[in-house]
């Protein structure tokens, strides 16, 4: 309870690391070889239940478990509580890999020799060592994201996809260069875990530096090497670091701490920052607003226009293609070309204000970071009312998974009945707030960095004119 | 220079301005003189019109008419639950007392997209969304706020 | 490979393969278990279920009675709202509202196939939602 205290304190103040490990049975339960087989599997269970009832279950997507679960609790589960808070938790429960990980292992728990693993165990190439493909995985899917979180099947097969995808990818690729690279999820979960409260790091840098056998990467008789292809040792930021603990079980000395930290603090540093992950902001910013217009929006043409597969609905007909294609063309062009662009001009701007000696180039990279705390809470914002309001969809289907009539635990008559739901354009203005607020402060220190010291204000300006438009762009579409 | 900075951040928010009320125009809405009726028409996943505008204080006559399945027409925060079956004409009579964008949602499960079946109630305030002008205002002075607590050098 | 792991392996397995198992053979062997989609069934009355046809449409389609026989049908919409009509009868259970139920009694005089319809809307396949009874000689 007083750590908990603490942390909270550290939360607001970002006055000190605390570091969890040093609570026994947190690591105690960590370094334990059981620890994450023991959490991905019962979460395998219940995402191939999810994954089966997609495929047997009612096509009408509030009356399958598959979509209220996925679609209502996991992706708010994810994005507000999970990702600002525990980084790439969702990761170390992630059942996707693990299929791939078990072939490559030949073993679930036991540590095996990893020298000879099953599958062809090569190296990623290297100019896919981005997170583009994350990128484009996601807008692909972002592109039928309405039909994907409206039809059981749509959804089930893209999680079934995933997991054939992951398999595959893993029996050519070592180690888990699917999460690291190709899983479309995974892309933006380590974009906003920069962000997040939480973050694994070693104590004593020079100690790694010393240290010459190196069992995190190389693995040792207890563990095995990062999947995540990371170096503790030299770790800044959370962006890649699944949180599978398997460093902390390597370290000879001791050296790894997981901190509960403040908000925010690896969007501030510079190394490994890179266009890829700039234009993951841009994509997530830009997706945040399309979905609140598309998904929550009163414009009931654009809605036809993302349900391309309309009529027949299930089909397959392409009836309304061309406007499906406009539909394309906004999502694709905003995110990658549009958003990017204004930013672009933004840092011209600010880079003609500051008269800074770095390109605009360097300047757009590095203060799209500034965005992240923005984006993040969009997407926070747009989720909420998907709980507050259709809570009763949830408790219906855990009684009638498969939308076939049944009762198991009484709660299928809960009747529809949203909680509050006048105060949501609030509650979403207060969450924007905090995202400003984020952001603000981000793209200040981000400014104090880039330019001298008597023009990081007029630098920073027209960061703040980009921050403050965007965020009245979203308090338009839940307010106005 | 704080006058070029001002003169900026005033131009900026001009052309913001501009562009909201360009954008609005795409929606096919309806505004409401005291008393009027409103035909609404649901079909599968949309109202027509999208946005319904009134004035605070108006009571309008909302004609709904199904022209497919079985929706539902609920007003967040007005307790307004009413089923509108194909065929039948449904009316229902709000009195618009509170200010602010109130969302429409379909309340009867009418297919896929049943979740996503919303419209827009929005009550002005003689012809001004005061909440939305609120919110703007307090994104510009929590934003101005932030900047000055920043530039206080709390920690760098 | 030990034999702790080849346990788990194969349990792990073994769950797997029986959760899909279990949910198609439920779906289609409903009747036979307790918690089935398709499972009471009362003396003297014939329980129709309507889904919009994308999930089967109703279940069942085809009912056989007798003629001279006065049956009870307790229509229930399962997904969205639908409603039994039998035009040549001029029998209509009237609009029923997503997840409750109508009973409609009709007493069927001559042989023959009478088609019912679905009366409301209820997806774009929705001309297609029909079934038919077959009234046999007692």
């Amino acid at each position: 309870m007083k750590n908990l205290n603490r942390w909270v304190k550290s939360l607001i103040l970002h006055n000190e690391y605390i570091d969890i490990l040093r609570v026994k049975w947190v690591k105690r339960v960590v370094i334990h070889r059981a620890f994450q087989w023991a959490v991905i599997v019962p979460n395998l269970f219940v995402f191939w239940f999810l994954i089966t009832a997609g495929f047997v279950g009612s096509p009408v997507g509030n009356m399958n478990i598959s979509i209220t679960f996925v679609w209502m609790l996991w992706w708010f589960a994810l994005i507000a509580i999970l990702v600002p808070f525990l980084a790439r938790g969702w990761c170390t429960i992630c059942p996707l890999p693990i299929f791939g990980e078990w072939l490559q292992r030949k073993s679930m728990i036991k540590k095996t020799n990893y020298q000879k693993p099953l599958g062809l165990n090569l190296n990623w190439p290297g100019r896919f060592r981005n997170i583009w493909l994350q990128n484009i995985g996601f807008l692909s899917l972002a592109s039928f994201s309405v039909l994907l979180v409206s039809r059981p099947i749509v959804t089930s097969l893209v999680l079934g996809g995933l997991f054939i995808i992951s398999t595959v990818l893993m029996l050519f690729y070592s180690k888990r260069a699917f999460c690291r690279y190709v899983c479309p999820v995974g892309g933006f979960i380590g974009l906003f875990s920069m962000f997040s409260s939480i973050e694994l790091r070693v104590k004593d840098r020079q100690l790694c530096k010393k240290h010459i056998t190196k069992e995190c990467i190389r693995g040792s008789d207890i563990s095995y090497g990062c999947p995540w292809f990371e170096y503790p040792g030299n770790m800044d930021r959370n962006a890649y670091c699944g949180l599978c603990f398997e460093c902390v079980k390597a370290c000879p000395f001791d050296n790894i701490r997981l901190n509960a930290r403040g908000f925010g603090r690896d969007l501030l540093v510079s190394k490994g920052k890179g266009l890829d992950e700039a234009w993951k902001v841009f994509i997530m910013l830009s997706l945040a607003g399309v979905y609140v217009a598309v998904m929550q929006g009163p414009w009931g043409w654009l809605r036809d226009w993302a349900n391309v597969f309309y009529s027949p609905p299930y089909g397959f007909a392409l009836t309304g293609l061309n406007n499906y294609i406009f539909y394309l063309a906004i999502v694709w062009g905003l995110s990658l070309a549009i958003v990017p662009a204004l930013f672009y001009v933004t840092a011209a701007i600010s880079k003609y204000f500051s008269e800074s000696k770095h390109s605009v180039k360097d300047i757009f990279t590095g203060f799209s970071y500034e965005l992240v705390p923005l984006a993040l809470m969009a997407w926070i914002a747009f989720s909420i009312p998907i709980i507050q309001v259709n809570w009763s969809y949830i408790l219906n289907t855990i009684s009638d998974p498969f939308g076939w009539g049944w009762n198991l635990l009484g709660t299928k008559n809960i009747s529809w009945n949203p909680i509050f739901p006048g105060l949501i354009p609030y509650e979403q203005l207060i969450i924007l707030l905090i995202g400003l607020y984020y952001s603000i402060k981000t793209g200040y220190k981000l400014a104090a960095q880039y330019f001298d010291r008597n023009v990081v204000l007029r630098g920073f300006l027209p960061q703040l004119v980009f921050i403050v438009i965007a965020s009245s762009t979203f308090a338009w579409l839940f307010l106005g | 220079m704080s006058s070029s900075k001002s003169s900026k951040i005033f131009f900026y928010i001009l052309i913001l301005t501009l562009v909201f009320s360009g954008l609005s125009f795409y929606t096919n809405y309806a505004v409401a003189s005291n008393p009027k009726t409103i035909y609404v028409e649901l079909s599968q996943f949309k109202y027509n019109p999208g946005r319904i505008i009134v004035n605070k204080g108006d009571t309008v006559i909302l004609e709904l008419r199904s022209t497919d399945v079985t929706h539902g027409f609920y007003i967040d925060g007005y307790n307004i639950n009413v089923e509108a079956p194909p065929g039948e004409v449904v009316t229902i009579r709000i009195t618009a007392d509170m200010v602010g964008k109130f969302k429409i949602r379909c309340s009867v499960t009418c297919g896929p997209l049943h979740p996503f079946m919303v419209g827009d109630f929005l009550v002005e305030e003689n012809n001004v969304n005061t909440p939305f002008i609120v919110s703007i205002g307090l994104i510009l002075l929590f934003g101005i706020i932030t900047l000055i607590k920043v530039m206080g050098g709390v920690e760098i | 490979m030990d034999r702790e792991e080849l346990i788990l392996t194969v349990s792990v397995i073994l769950v797997l393969i029986l959760i899909p198992t279990a949910a198609i053979y439920i779906k289609y062997n409903g009747k036979t278990l307790p918690i089935g989609p398709w499972k009471e069934k009362q003396e003297g009355t014939v329980i129709v279920y309507a889904w919009t046809q994308e999930d089967g449409g109703w279940m069942p389609n085809e009912i056989i009675v007798k003629k001279g026989e006065t049956v009870t049908f307790v229509i229930r919409s399962m997904d969205m709202a639908h409603g039994l009509i039998i035009p040549e009868l001029n029998v209509d259970s009237g609009v029923v509202k997503p997840g409750s139920e109508k009973s409609i009694q009709v007493t069927f005089e001559k042989p023959g196939i009478y088609v019912f319809y679905c009366s409301v809307y209820c997806s774009p396949l929705h001309y297609k939602m029909t079934g038919k009874i077959i009234v046999v000689e007692g």
